[in-house]
């Protein structure tokens, strides 16, 4: 009885690590083609497009995003959701910002934003997988619950008045490089290595293509659920981090338009809603393709709904695109 | 197939370029770029008296909406700045954020002049003119001190935004006004975003539980679509004088609120001087670009409080009577 469904796993497991390993899998990310074409049509006609200024803008703006749809990505591997991670960024990132400005210390206050980014995730995590709670509605739940607890310490005020030192860090550059992106591409790494390089990580795959099969095949599906559900709240809160080291302040409201860009970084991406397919660089197109077309409609003076229109236009064309050319190349089904 | 895929890439790169081709249509030289924390009626109107202002100045306008994002704000900011603009006239979402964009701009040579809402260091930017929601909250206040004339009254107050200044001064100032008079309780207070939705839900909810209900704080014209329909399903739809007549005070100026205190049924309204504010931030924002400190470095412009009894002699200075 068991057999069978663990040999199906495994295939699915090989076929996927493989492809994913020896770089097939980056000719399946549907937003690669739109990246490429917005980039090169920007840069050809809006002076400045493609400067250091506005490529650092962009890597600014990048950064968040990546690093919070890196972690949505975990759990939309095994098919779940996460809708907190904009209240927990915004919970996270006005406590930090509070310990931040009393201490003096960037360094403390970031800590305590991923501590608290990490405990919500462990305590989404242990309800979601241990008892049995529907994803969609506790994280529902926390969402309301995150949001209105930051509002209430707060007054709805933002927090500022932080130390120099957190505004020049995320302004800053390394090596030419902006800091936030070095700290988004950091997290790009582990997360890849994390999922196709360890027995853990290649657990999110499987238990997303089929869970009943993978509670047979003795896999931790209980503890991946938690490890996803953690990730995704500890990347909130460095994501969080990130836009508060970014702006030099935090706010009640700081997250609340994340979670839908995160979640169309991930979709736009091409990882499975449903889970058991996907991956880390599958997010980081969507995120690119996400940032690139907003900066460049808006750079273009475009108004802000028509940009939303022309955007999601490209997107829906784009993915289309992208999906018909993968499925070309790999064949039917 | 092939067809398939051509007609798709063809789509997309033809959209980009149609879109392209439209963004490159016009180029000026004095360009002041605009960032708005978001839209709704009251910004339209603050939009077009500064299109009107900037285009009266032989200027052209980049505009930025960050729908209420303030990274998105920062990041249109520091586009404006990469892009050399003139100046940058900004309506803060996150009033200490906006601290260190001013200032980044102003070091980069670009005037930074705030508008409508103040940054929480005023001495990070090179203008601030806006209106004084404290002083609105507090007129507002005194009306409602002056309509309970001692007696028992009970008060709704919605609230706007709680995570916007404007929001918090309206509500504060109110509240600190009507702290000496015992006799008006607040039953609730709602906090609405600014969302006519949530205004009408707060009040559903006030006249079930108070249908003793004498007055209500509408701090922004467009909560009072939801007032009134709550009002007229319960029948207190009624012009002032009538004795069930609901107390009611709203501020903004915009047509609505204009109409409302010509058909009667608020009590007053506070107007904000609207094309006054746009039009100081414009001229603050050239003569600033053009080397000449602006003086004073900030203004708070006070509303214009009007009702049903002189409407017609104030209509003149209400930018929502003329529109």
């Amino acid at each position: 009885m068991s057999n069978q469904p663990t040999k199906q796993l495994r295939a699915v497991l090989t076929q996927t690590v493989r492809r994913t390993r020896n770089g097939t899998a980056l000719l399946k990310l549907p937003m690669l083609p739109v990246v490429a074409v917005a980039f090169v049509v920007f840069s050809l006609s809006l002076d400045g497009f493609a400067s250091a200024a506005n490529l650092g803008n962009m890597a600014r703006l990048f950064a968040p995003l990546a690093i919070a749809a890196i972690g949505l990505t975990f759990v939309f591997l095994l098919g779940e959701i996460d809708l907190s991670i904009g209240s927990v960024l915004s919970l996270a990132s006005v406590l930090g910002a509070f310990v931040m400005r009393d201490t003096g210390s960037v360094w403390i206050g970031a800590v305590v934003m991923v501590a608290v980014g990490a405990l919500v995730g462990a305590f989404n995590g242990a309800v979601v997988a241990w008892l049995r709670f529907s994803p969609f509605v506790h994280t529902l739940g926390v969402l309301v619950i995150g949001r209105a607890i930051a509002m209430l310490i707060t007054g709805g005020h933002s927090v500022g008045h932080l130390p120099p030192a957190a505004v020049r860090f995320g302004r800053g550059n390394i090596a030419g490089v902006t800091t936030l992106l070095w700290l988004s591409v950091a997290v790009c790494i582990v997360a890849h290595v994390i999922l196709l390089y360890t027995v853990t990580g290649r657990e999110f795959f499987l238990v997303g293509a089929n869970r009943r099969a993978a509670v047979f095949a003795g896999l931790h599906v209980q503890r991946t659920r938690f490890l996803a559900f953690l990730i995704s709240g500890t990347l909130a809160g460095l994501a969080g981090l990130c836009v508060v080291l970014r702006l030099g302040s935090a706010g009640p409201t700081l997250g609340d338009n994340l979670l839908l860009m995160a979640i169309a970084a991930v979709v736009f991406g091409g990882t499975n809603v449903f889970g058991g397919e996907g991956g880390v660089f599958h997010t980081i197109s969507g995120a690119l393709a996400v940032v690139m077309l907003d900066k460049g409609l808006n750079l273009l003076g475009l108004a802000f709904y028509d940009q939303a229109v022309v955007m999601g236009l490209v997107i829906v064309f784009g993915s289309a695109l992208g999906g018909y050319l993968y499925r070309r190349r790999t064949g039917p089904g | 197939m092939q067809k398939r895929i051509f007609g798709l890439s063809l789509a997309a790169g033809l959209m980009l370029t149609a879109v392209v081709a439209i963004g490159l249509a016009n180029a000026d030289e004095m360009t002041i770029g605009v960032a708005f924390d978001k839209i709704e009626p009251f910004r339209v109107a603050e939009k077009k008296a500064l299109t009107d202002a900037i285009a009266g100045a032989h200027a052209k306008m980049v505009f930025a909406n960050a729908d209420k994002d303030p990274q998105r704000q920062a990041s249109q900011v520091d586009s404006l700045v990469s892009q050399g603009v003139t100046a940058i006239i900004v309506i803060p979402w996150d009033i200490e954020a906006a601290n260190d964009l001013a200032r980044s701009a102003i070091a980069s040579g670009i005037p930074f002049v705030s508008l409508d809402q103040a940054p929480s260091d005023l001495q990070s930017v090179t203008y601030h003119v806006g209106g004084d929601p404290c002083a609105d909250g507090k007129v507002a206040g005194e009306f409602f001190v002056k309509e309970a004339a001692g007696k028992p009254f009970k008060l709704l107050e919605l609230q706007g935004g709680l995570a916007n200044d404007n929001g918090i001064r309206r509500s504060k100032c109110l509240d600190e006004a009507l702290k000496a008079a015992l006799n008006i309780t607040i039953v609730a207070r709602v906090p609405t975003d600014w969302n006519p939705q949530k205004a009408l839900e707060g009040t559903e909810n006030a006249m079930q539980a108070h249908p003793d209900l004498a007055g209500i704080y509408a701090p922004w014209n467009d909560a009072l679509q939801g007032v009134f329909s709550v009002l007229k399903e319960k029948g207190r739809l009624v012009p002032v004088g009538v004795p069930t007549h609901i107390v009611i005070v709203s501020i903004d100026g915009t047509p609505l609120g204009c109409k409302a205190v010509r058909e009667r049924l608020i009590d007053l309204e506070i107007a904000t001087p609207l094309p006054e504010m746009c039009y100081r931030a414009v001229v603050a924002a050239i003569k600033a670009a053009g080397g000449t400190k602006a003086e004073p470095h900030a203004e708070f412009l006070p509303g214009i409080p009007y009702g049903p009894g002189d409407v017609k002699e104030m209509a003149s200075k209400v930018w929502g009577c003329n529109s």
